[in-house]
């Protein structure tokens, strides 16, 4: 039994998307439940995808492929994954600040929340204040991630927390920032929650927070 | 010579202080019962009994300062003139989804088209015709209108443009031209927040004709006593502002009484960074001074349910005083408060009767958790009282009655106690009964009004808790150190961000070994408070050497410590802040200043920061003047706040210029 979820998380590991999905179907018949496969197959997997991206073994193109797998094994899951034990550790809303297009790295946060069990709302980029304040009010999320790639659209960031504060909602969210030129000092200068230097810590902060 | 005449209307007394103004000796005080249900009452006896002591002669008076407990008791108990809020841009839909249309204090909200964007850009225009309505729609029916708009500490356009519409609108319609009060969110507060700033901006609508009253019956106190100087009220910050300013802005006089305090404890005691604990008759309150000024609550005071965005003094408030109700439990454990009465004493010197009651239940053993406690008729019902409460109104009479004879008539004691406290929290019936001030009166550290009662009370206890009378009272004295000590600490950790829950084992472990009571145990620690106490009001004395002796600190009680907020209503200056922000526009081309009367861009940070330290202190020495002071000085403190970015990226990200033009002056003497 065991080895199956092993094989699901190596297969997740490689890459391998179809085989991943081949397997949940495989563990699913043999009698496991949904909730196993996804927490000691895929999450599991996803996991150590993170672990090893962090330490620099695993780079970008790597782990979306790896992210790939996981969208195929969760494909065949979802449709089973009774409300009740729904895996979600929270609902998280993800975006690229307004006036900035870069997507490739709030996407790799995204799909490593995704494999950490959070469920995601995609913004998109160039999103405005007043967007994120809507998806706030609508989804309400316990966490809300910002991504900018410029330093001409990191204050972006500053404006939205402003957009936030003035709507009434910012204590009812945390809020967690990243991107290549952002720093810690400058996610505490604004107002962040936190902040993460890459995907994999995403993850780590994103489920203290939660 | 010119002197200053400082009074203070706390939740027991109303003290008054006449303080040379050169000088700031302190010529002579006395002090009044509080008459709540009508302020002025006891203003007016502690003004007479301060001029009948001769030190000055109401001409010498060139100024008097009045701090007052009217905003924060109105904002607890609920009570306001009927108004409007217009709220201007806000998401109606987001306010219900969040609940947040509990928070704006007025049943009676309008929504209008308008608002800002956090760069102050307008939104959508606002709906001028929609206002006109909403107003039109209310006229006669409404005393104050109250305007918030969305992002208006951005951009305060909306906000000044439906101020004058509205005022120009309940002007026509008035007999004497005169319009409504009509109150401004951004005038209030500069920060971010749409639901707080309504909130605050609805309790100032509320509140103004309340504060009108006291003023106009204050003034006319003063005037019968021959005394003609200006009127000023002291703010929540410690600072103080004309009548007039006041009037307009009566929220920012919520924890005025605290304040002032803090400011007379430093006036006083002459030290700048102590810890103030002020020991009334109803509350114990504790604030931080700094560098000679109260440290202030950044999150805005909260009041009752109300979290407001004005600024006031940083105090923690306990339902402990002199006047705190004792009580003996069945484990024979002492209660002291949060509940306060009136003390036996001071209910024997004004109905000797009583004495003879207590006599006869300190010498019989029956005893009752409430025996030793009467009930008094001390106001009258403002709203309809049910049929039981009316009756139990009418058993009382004009005298005071013990409450064991009270509730066993109404054959069910304990339905009938919280029938009586449904009227003592309208304010209808007074309780009396032990406290500590009559536990003093046993151990002779205090002599005012009737011994007698405070002894046969002290008795009456004493059996209940199974000891002698003396040391029942010192226990109360003890515990009433010991909750001081418990707060101040409690206060000092929470400024540090710590929550402390006394009821904890492991917190009553450690302060029960960090005092004598833990002297059996293993451990020993030692509590120790780096800054000074300064020990301020009437039973300061009794209790204060104890506090600073478990916390192992000094103890200040200067001289005239009794009636240190009434000196400190005179020793505050008058303040105003403005702040300016200026930001970047996006592509960082340009900048924006957002100012006091709407947003202006500018092709650098430096043209905006030299426009504004240009334009700003002209207008704000202007207000400031208005607000009742003379040789006044402007300051300003610029923060540029500027973060790095990763390493590689070079540059550093220009995020906003704070700037804060304080106007500060002494309040301007006698026209």
């Amino acid at each position: 039994m065991a080895d199956i979820l092993q094989k699901i998380a190596s297969k997740l590991y490689e890459g391998e998307d179809e085989e991943v999905a081949e397997l949940v179907q495989r563990a699913l018949d043999s009698g496991l439940t949904p909730k196993e496969i996804l927490q000691d197959g895929l999450i599991a997997g996803m996991d150590q995808v993170g672990k090893d991206f962090k330490a620099g073994d695993l780079f970008v193109p790597e782990v979306l492929i790896a992210a790939r797998a996981m969208h195929a094994g969760m494909n065949v899951l979802r449709p089973l994954l009774a409300a009740s034990d729904s895996p979600t550790v929270g609902k998280y809303v993800i975006g690229t600040v307004k006036g900035d297009l870069h997507d490739i790295g709030k996407n790799l946060v995204k799909m490593m929340l995704e494999g950490a069990g959070f469920e995601t709302v995609d913004l998109g980029t160039d999103v405005a204040p007043e967007a994120f304040v809507k998806a706030v009010q609508e989804h309400k999320p316990r966490i809300v991630g910002m991504s900018a790639l410029l330093t001409t659209t990191m204050v972006n960031m500053k404006t939205t927390i402003d957009a936030l504060q003035e709507a009434g909602l910012r204590d009812s969210v945390k809020i967690m920032v990243g991107g290549a030129p952002v720093t810690a000092a400058f996610a505490q200068q604004i107002g962040a929650d936190a902040y993460a230097p890459d995907a994999a810590t995403a993850v780590d902060v994103a489920r203290k927070l939660a | 010579m010119t002197v200053a005449l400082g009074i203070d209307t706390g939740g027991t007394y109303t003290d008054a202080a006449l303080v040379r103004e050169r000088t700031g000796e302190v010529l002579h005080s006395a002090k009044a019962l509080t008459t709540r249900w009508d302020l002025s009452i006891g203003i007016g006896e502690a003004i007479a009994a301060v001029l009948a002591s001769g030190a000055a002669s109401p001409s010498d008076i060139s100024l008097v300062a009045l701090s007052t407990t009217l905003a924060t008791n109105a904002i607890v108990e609920g009570q306001g003139s009927p108004a409007c809020l217009i709220l201007i841009g806000y998401d109606r839909d987001l306010m219900r989804e969040f609940g947040f249309e509990g928070a704006l204090v007025t049943p009676d909200v309008a929504y209008v088209g308008g608002g800002h964007d956090a760069m102050g850009d307008e939104v959508s225009p606002l709906d001028e015709d929609g206002l006109r309505q909403a107003v039109a729609a209310r006229m006669g029916r409404v005393g104050a209108f109250a305007v918030s708009g969305y992002f208006a500490t951005r951009n305060p356009s909306h906000e000044l443009r439906a101020r004058a519409i509205i005022e120009e609108m309940t002007a026509s319609a008035s007999d004497g031209g005169n319009p409504l009060p009509v109150t401004c969110g951004h005038e209030l507060s500069a920060q971010l927040n749409a639901v707080r700033r309504a909130t605050t901006a609805a309790l100032n609508a509320r509140l103004i004709p309340l504060l009108q009253d006291l003023i106009s019956t204050v003034r006319r106190t003063l005037e019968a006593h021959g005394i003609s100087a200006p009127l000023m009220v002291v703010k929540g910050d410690g600072s103080l502002v004309s009548a007039e300013w006041a009037m307009r802005r009566p929220v920012e006089t919520i924890l005025s009484g605290p304040a002032a305090s803090a400011v007379g404890a430093w006036h006083l005691a002459g030290r700048q960074d102590v810890w103030v604990v002020d020991v009334g008759g109803t509350t114990t309150d504790i604030a931080a001074l700094r560098g000679g000024r109260p440290r202030l609550n950044p999150e805005g005071a909260r009041v009752g349910q109300w979290q407001t965005m004005v600024e006031a003094v940083d105090v923690r408030t306990t339902g402990l005083g002199g006047d705190s109700l004792v009580r003996v439990d069945g484990e024979r454990r002492l209660h002291i408060g949060p509940g306060r009465v009136v003390p036996l004493c001071l209910l024997a010197a004004q109905y000797p009767d009583v004495l003879a009651e207590l006599e006869r239940q300190a010498a019989k053993a029956a005893d009752e958790p409430w025996t030793g406690q009467f009930a008094l008729v001390q106001g009258r019902p403002v709203n309809a009282l049910s049929e039981e409460e009316s009756r139990l109104l009418r058993s009382l009479g004009q005298a005071p009655k013990p409450l064991s004879a009270l509730l066993r008539e109404e054959g069910y004691p304990l339905v009938a106690l919280r029938r009586l406290e449904r009227l003592e929290a309208m304010r209808i019936v007074m309780r009396a009964g032990f406290t500590p001030t009559d536990a003093l009166h046993v151990l002779g550290r205090f002599r005012e009004w009737d011994e007698r009662a405070s002894l046969l009370g002290a008795r009456v206890l004493a059996r209940l808790a199974g000891c002698s009378a003396e040391a029942l009272c010192e226990r109360v004295v003890e515990q009433v150190s010991a909750r001081i000590a418990k707060e101040l600490v409690a206060k000092v950790l929470g400024d540090e961000g710590v929550a402390v829950d006394w009821a904890g084992a492991a917190e009553e472990a450690f302060f029960a070994r960090a005092t004598d009571s833990g002297a059996n145990s293993s451990l020993g620690c030692r509590l120790f408070l780096r800054e000074p106490i300064v020990g301020i009001g009437a039973p300061a004395e009794a209790y204060m050497p104890r506090v600073a002796e478990l916390l192992h600190t000094d103890l200040i009680i200067p001289e005239h410590a009794e009636v240190a907020n009434a000196v400190g209503a005179v020793a505050g200056g008058v303040i105003q802040r403005w702040r300016v922000m200026v930001q970047p526009l996006p592509g960082g081309e340009a900048f924006r200043a957002h100012l006091p009367d709407g947003v202006r861009d500018f092709a650098t940070v430096e043209d905006a920061v030299a426009y504004a330290e240009r334009t700003v202190p002209a207008a704000l020495e202007a207000t400031v003047r208005q607000a009742g002071a003379a040789h006044v000085e402007v300051h300003v403190a610029r923060e540029d706040r500027v973060a790095v970015a990763q390493a590689g990226w070079g540059q550093e990200i220009y995020l906003c210029t704070e700037l804060t033009f304080t106007a500060a002056g002494r309040p301007s003497p006698a026209r």
